[in-house]
């Protein structure tokens, strides 16, 4: 098992497939379950039923050292395709096949100041809910892990 | 109750449930589409057709009907279809889908596609696009729809309907119904339920079979569905009620010669709280005005229940005209025998009722939505009121369902159910006899 470097691969508009290798790794990698469901209680409280939409899966990290000069402006494209909208390919970790399509959840694109040339960002992708989606979170945490069973 | 199979049942039934709902549209652009909720194949859909999954879940078309006036409300379904990479504008730019028809259909994971339920069909009457132009309603109303036209001509010779072209319509009021949809709207046999129409006329059911009271001599143009509704199906007891399938059914205040028959028991392991009271308004009093020769009526009749308004001391005064209505085809007895039923049901006398017929306002669970306007359904409740007893709790008791709300998108249903007064009542009960006019019961 090794630990890897995501990646994601994007198609701009009027221009090719384009790849933002990660240079560094991402911090706080927490895939998860965000259910869109309604419950109803039955009078008698003996009954639950829940009503799923979907378990729709989010991936949110953090990006810690985005520098100004060499991977900054490679997630800047990235973020101006992605915040209209745009989907994308999502590699937990590159060295494997497994991605998914994602589209990015967030609405806007704040970056933190850490160290002169060095930004932070936190991103909050949406797996979309097609053939390639992985049944649960913890699929994508194996992938990110190297874990391919 | 919608038409389902086993195996739809046993994914409703679970307690636990992921819907999946799909939208078709097929029609005169020669091509038909599906929409759904879901990616079918990655949920285990099987023997679907071409697909997008770009479909959000609709809130659904309700259907309330007013069986003392004849009357139902036309349903209307908005379906939102997200606008992937500008496809649906596409189809829409470049294609006339107004008039197509669109069904609404549920599964479940797992389910074949022929296991889906149809919970709708209903014609696309218009499509807009949402407020920031990433999606598209789809609006859509149900085959009711149609019957809003207004009736120029004579069906059988294509003139003008006039003094001197008159369209003579003699028949039961379902021979009249299907004389309507089928001849002057021009509708086709599939989108009426004729089965339904035969059996409410078949001598067995001993409803309409032993009067054929109408004969109209129309003379001028006639909205098709307000004309049904105070000419025929008020001076009836009967409404319309529009089928999952699209097909426009009618329906009688009076039960089936067997028996008002459960299609569901309501619990309270698939309600949501407690029901809403509120009760019919008490009907004692019936004027009927028949035998139109063109510009008058020229016979009246007036029905009084007299037990009830002795009881009431008060009611509601219904009036109905007919312009069909003949006294030498049966006009007096069978405004009697209507009348009859109608003060068995709403004067306030039904067996052990006091007051106007109960109509309660229910919250249920998803499992529910089979449920369909017009079903006869039990309710079982330890915690509602018996108002025959003055007892808390209620068992098995028979109610019409009159309104249907679903809330797909939030995964609930409300209902509307009417009191039938039927509630261990025997087979072909006639909600007990009384003379007309006086205060005599027997």
């Amino acid at each position: 098992m090794s630990i890897g470097l995501p990646q994601i691969t994007y198609t701009p508009s009027g221009g090719g497939p384009t790849t933002i290798p990660f240079v560094w790794g991402p911090q706080n990698f927490e895939p998860y379950f965000a259910g869109r469901v309604h419950d109803n209680l039955s009078t008698s409280g003996a009954v639950r039923e829940r009503v799923s939409e979907n378990l729709d899966i989010l991936i949110s990290f953090e990006m810690n050292h985005l520098v100004v000069d060499t991977t900054m402006p490679g997630f800047g494209a990235f973020m101006a395709f992605a915040l209209a909208g745009g989907g994308f390919q999502f590699y937990p970790n590159a060295s494997l096949p497994d991605y998914y399509n994602c589209v990015l959840e967030d609405t806007d694109w704040h970056t933190k100041r850490n160290a002169p040339k060095k930004y932070a960002s936190t991103f909050v992708f949406r797996i979309l809910n097609d053939a390639k989606c992985p049944s649960d979170p913890s699929v994508v945490l194996r992938r990110f892990y190297g874990v391919t069973a | 109750m919608i038409a389902t199979t086993p195996n739809w049942n046993a994914k409703n039934a679970l307690a636990a449930k992921m819907p999946i709902f799909a939208l078709t549209l097929a029609g005169q652009w020669g091509t038909s589409v599906a929409y759904t909720t879901h990616d079918l194949a990655r949920w285990g859909v099987t023997g679907y057709p071409a697909y997008e999954p770009w479909l959000k879940t609709p809130q659904g078309a309700s259907q309330t009907i007013d069986i003392v006036n004849g009357s139902s409300s036309m349903g209307q379904l908005q379906c939102e279809v997200v606008d992937c990479g500008g496809a649906v504008r596409q189809l829409i730019g470049t294609n006339v889908l107004e008039g197509s028809t669109a069904t609404l259909l549920v599964g479940y994971p797992g389910l074949a596609w022929p296991d889906f339920a149809t919970l709708h069909t209903y014609l696309v009457y218009k499509i807009i696009p949402t407020d920031g132009y990433t999606s598209y309603y789809f609006v859509c109303n149900d085959l009711q729809l149609l019957e809003k036209q207004t009736i120029y001509t004579h069906p059988e010779n294509g003139e003008e309907l006039c003094d001197g072209n008159p369209w003579y319509l003699c028949g039961t009021p379902a021979e009249i119904f299907q004389a309507i949809t089928l001849f002057a709207l021009g509708l086709s046999a599939s989108q009426i339920d004729r089965a339904t129409m035969t059996d409410l006329d078949s001598a067995s059911e001993g409803i309409f079979a032993g009067f054929r009271p109408f004969q109209f001599a129309i003379t001028k143009s006639f909205e098709a569905k307000q004309w049904l509704e105070t000419q025929i199906l008020k001076a009836s007891g009967m409404y319309q009620v529009v089928l999952p399938n699209g097909q426009l059914s009618l329906r009688c205040m009076h039960a089936p010669a067997a028996g008002p028959t459960p299609v569901f028991a309501f619990t309270q392991d698939n309600v949501i709280g407690l029901p809403q009271w509120d009760r019919q308004p008490i009907c004692n009093q019936m004027i009927w005005q028949f035998d139109y020769d063109g510009s008058q009526y020229g016979n009246y009749e007036t029905f009084l229940q007299a037990t009830s308004i002795s009881l009431y001391l008060q009611g509601q005064q219904w009036s109905l005209q007919s312009d069909g209505l003949q006294t030498e085809l049966g006009a007096f007895s069978y405004a009697e025998w209507v009348s009859e039923k109608m003060f068995a049901r709403f004067a306030g006398v039904a067996p052990g009722i006091k007051g106007g017929a109960p109509l309660l306002t229910l919250r249920s669970m998803f499992m529910t939505l089979p449920v369909w306007t017009g079903d006869y359904v039990s309710l079982t409740l330890p915690l509602m009121p018996d108002i025959t007893t003055g007892n808390l709790g209620v068992a098995n008791r028979i109610f019409e369902v009159v309104d249907r709300q679903p809330d797909y998108a939030n995964g609930q249903m409300q209902f509307k159910l009417l009191d039938t007064g039927l509630t261990g009542q025997p087979a072909a009960s006639t909600w007990g006899s009384f003379v007309l006019g006086s205060s005599l019961a027997y």
